[in-house]
């Protein structure tokens, strides 16, 4: 039996900013997050029989929560507009590599990176370059890089139609965040 | 011999995915000879770093008291 220290009427209390917090990073949208913050509390009540007690109520909690994201993007995702041309950042493209498909530009060397992640400028900084991003561009990299959704259930449930087309759209994504950084951050640092 | 467009595009999917063995040669082969590309991979690492970072920080936002309130009469409803 799982050890029931853990009341189910403290979760809200306990877990609610993190549930929530995590949910709004992904479907940026207030009203969604407390939703699945709420859906998810009740079906940890449910389940709660169930709960093993191998993991803690904080990491059983977080699983759940997943799962009704997860959902959320599925059922939503004939609502998601598709990404245009210009989202996959052709024009981009077309400043950074000349014709034959070589450098155009000189990129520049950031220096010591990792001494900026701790930096809350520099976080903000990343924070805007991400809200830049088409919708479905940053739901597929939050899923994919930090979740670990596999690309078959990622084009399943963004819509994506094949697999190439998801590492392509993956692939500009992050060349218009590394070129956000470097225009926002690095050439001035 | 890959072009630097199809370099990058290579180096990105080596992070989602693991690439056929003559991919990861020619990517190589490329990077070996080509410095703007070596900073491009370098800066995709750092990026993925950086996304990791983001969403273990302890952030400012919080449920609104009004906002609690809301889900703690639905869920005890129940
Ligand atoms: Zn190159």
């Amino acid at each position: 039996m799982p050890s029931k220290t853990e009341k189910p009427e403290d979760w809200l209390d306990d877990y609610g900013d993190m549930l929530y917090c995590y949910a709004l990073l992904r479907v940026r949208s207030e009203a969604t997050a407390e939703d699945l913050v709420q859906e998810t509390l009740l079906a940890g009540f449910q389940g709660f029989e169930k709960f093993s007690g191998k993991s803690s109520v904080r990491t059983w909690l977080m699983g759940i929560l997943k799962h009704k994201i997860i959902d959320f993007f599925r059922k939503n995702r004939h609502e998601q507009t598709l990404l245009k041309e210009s989202d996959l950042g052709e024009d981009l493209l077309a400043h950074q590599f000349d014709q034959r498909g070589h450098w155009s530009i000189e990129l520049l060397e950031w220096k010591t990176p990792d001494q900026h992640l701790s930096n809350k400028q520099f976080q903000q900084i990343f924070q805007q370059c991400l809200s830049r991003l088409p919708q479905r561009m940053l739901d597929l990299f939050m899923l994919r890089t930090i979740d670990g959704v596999s690309s078959e259930d990622c084009c399943d449930i963004l819509g994506f139609d094949s697999n190439n087309q998801l590492w392509v759209t993956l692939s500009r994504t992050r060349m218009r965040l590394r070129q956000c950084l470097e225009i926002k951050w690095f050439s001035n640092s | 011999m890959l072009s630097c467009k199809q370099t990058i595009e290579l180096g990105s999917k080596n992070l989602d995915t693991v690439l056929a063995w003559h991919q990861r040669l020619e990517m190589k082969l490329h990077l070996m000879v080509c410095h703007n590309c070596r900073r491009y991979i370098k800066h995709l690492r750092f990026l993925q770093k950086v996304i990791v970072s983001i969403d273990k920080q302890d952030s400012n936002i919080h449920l609104s008291e009004q906002a609690r309130e809301r889900i703690r009469k639905k869920i005890f409803s129940k």
